[in-house]
């Protein structure tokens, strides 16, 4: 199964995720889904997912000077991000369930 | 280590942006700069971690546009309209134009314009070393004197501001005050190649004539009238590089010096009438003669050493 596909549907549950462990700026974020597995992962998703999450308000962010070049813009989670982020972890868990169930059940 | 993007990288990312614009400009304005302004930031951001052309780093334009157009919320970029009325179709022509002006011809001009670059760091070596000479093809004095009269000598000062030029256009200062230093020497040498030009067109310096510069001196027609009359005849010492002779060359100022040097007034008048029923190159010859004349008097009679401007003091005789 293409997991390309299934990533665009959690995309926003992992950079969340990410963020909750330390703040974080686009490119490690795409560095670091890369080296968790999702090697197909691009840019233009991670960094769209971020601005998407920036507008809702999920995420802020703060330059952080940079000694390899131009600031470096850092995203953090706000109250309304971590909220977003246990929604989603929540729900993942219960859909994950029900798919292992439902694959242990049908895989012969 | 610190990287600063330069100005070939900077020609490839404007040209990467121009490039997405073209899949944003079905976006209210606010939303597409704000877009643009987030893709030259992660361009920014990728180029600090890794080496390459935008299109190396993120893929096409068409395909990153999309994605992130996805991700962020915005719509895909709307399907051409089968049906279009008349104004609208007008209103998309002008701005098909516009955008291709914008898109193609112009990131065309700035990536012909880099292309020529190295061809610019040459000329305006040259055109600055043509500053050092450039006294010297108006009045007679270089700015450098040895290097009046010594096409070696200033050949060796041009090669060495080629050199210089090709070195700062490879390496581009980094400091403000260098860069607005660079420029001013680009505006200088444009400056005088340009007066460079204008006085070859005018006839203003006219070459060095072979006999005189073997006899010591060089002759510099003067700039020409209308009917390719010289206003000025100049004489410069070569070996100082020295204006000796500087002088109006209207007929009475011709008659004057003739008649200073001591030809008769009947020899120089012959002389001047048969100049003046000449027309165009022949004229231009005649008056080349009497300038000949004077000056091969002039050089026999004179000490360089003691006139400097046969148009305002006699010479001794």
């Amino acid at each position: 199964m293409d997991t390309t596909q299934l990533l665009k549907g959690v995309l926003e549950l992992a950079v969340l995720a990410i963020l909750d462990e330390r703040d974080s700026y686009g490119y490690a974020i795409v560095v670091a889904l890369r080296e968790a597995g999702h090697e197909t992962v691009g840019e233009a998703s991670v960094y769209g997912t971020l601005r998407r999450l920036a507008a809702d308000g999920a995420v802020s962010t703060y330059q952080v000077q940079s000694a390899h070049g131009p600031n470096r813009k850092y995203h953090t989670l706000t109250e309304d991000g971590i909220e977003r982020l246990r929604a989603g972890t929540k729900t993942w868990t219960s859909f994950s369930q029900t798919m292992s169930y439902l694959l242990r059940e049908d895989t012969p | 280590m610190t990287r600063t993007i330069g100005p070939s990288a900077q020609l490839d990312l404007d040209d990467y942006l121009s490039r997405c614009e073209e899949h944003l400009d079905d976006l209210p304005t606010g939303t597409r700069l704000s877009l643009l302004h987030d893709i030259n930031e992660i361009i920014q951001e990728i180029s600090t971690e890794l080496d390459g052309r935008p299109d190396d780093l993120i893929g096409d334009p068409a395909t990153f546009v999309c994605e992130l157009r996805r991700t962020s919320g915005h719509p895909p970029p709307a399907e051409p309209q089968p049906a279009r009325s008349r104004s609208r179709s007008i209103r998309d022509t002008v701005g098909n134009a516009r955008s291709r002006i914008e898109h193609r011809a112009l990131p065309w001009f700035l990536r012909l314009a880099r292309d020529l670059r190295p061809a610019w760091w040459v000329a305006r070596g040259i055109g600055f070393a043509i500053v050092f000479d450039l006294g010297h093809i108006n009045n007679g004095n270089g700015f450098i004197p040895a290097i009046a009269g010594s096409s070696a000598l200033w050949v060796a000062v041009a090669g060495l501001c080629v050199f210089g030029s090709v070195e700062v256009g490879r390496k581009p200062p980094t400091q403000p005050w260098m860069r607005l230093a660079v420029v001013a020497m680009g505006i200088v040498a444009i400056g005088a190649t340009v007066n460079d030009i204008d006085n070859v067109r005018d006839g203003r310096f006219e070459g060095w004539d072979a006999w005189a510069a073997s006899s010591g001196a060089a002759v510099i027609s003067g700039p020409l009238d209308e009917l390719t009359t010289p206003r000025h005849i100049q004489v410069v010492d070569v070996t100082s590089g020295d204006l000796v002779l500087d002088m109006g060359a209207s007929y009475y100022d011709i008659v004057d010096v003739l008649e200073d040097l001591g030809l008769e007034d009947a020899t120089a008048h012959d002389f001047l009438v048969s100049v003046e029923g000449m027309d165009g190159p022949q004229r231009l010859r005649g008056w080349e003669a009497v300038r000949t004349t004077i000056v091969e008097h002039f050089i026999d009679r004179m000490e360089f050493a003691t006139i400097n401007d046969m148009g305002r003091s006699s010479p001794e005789s």
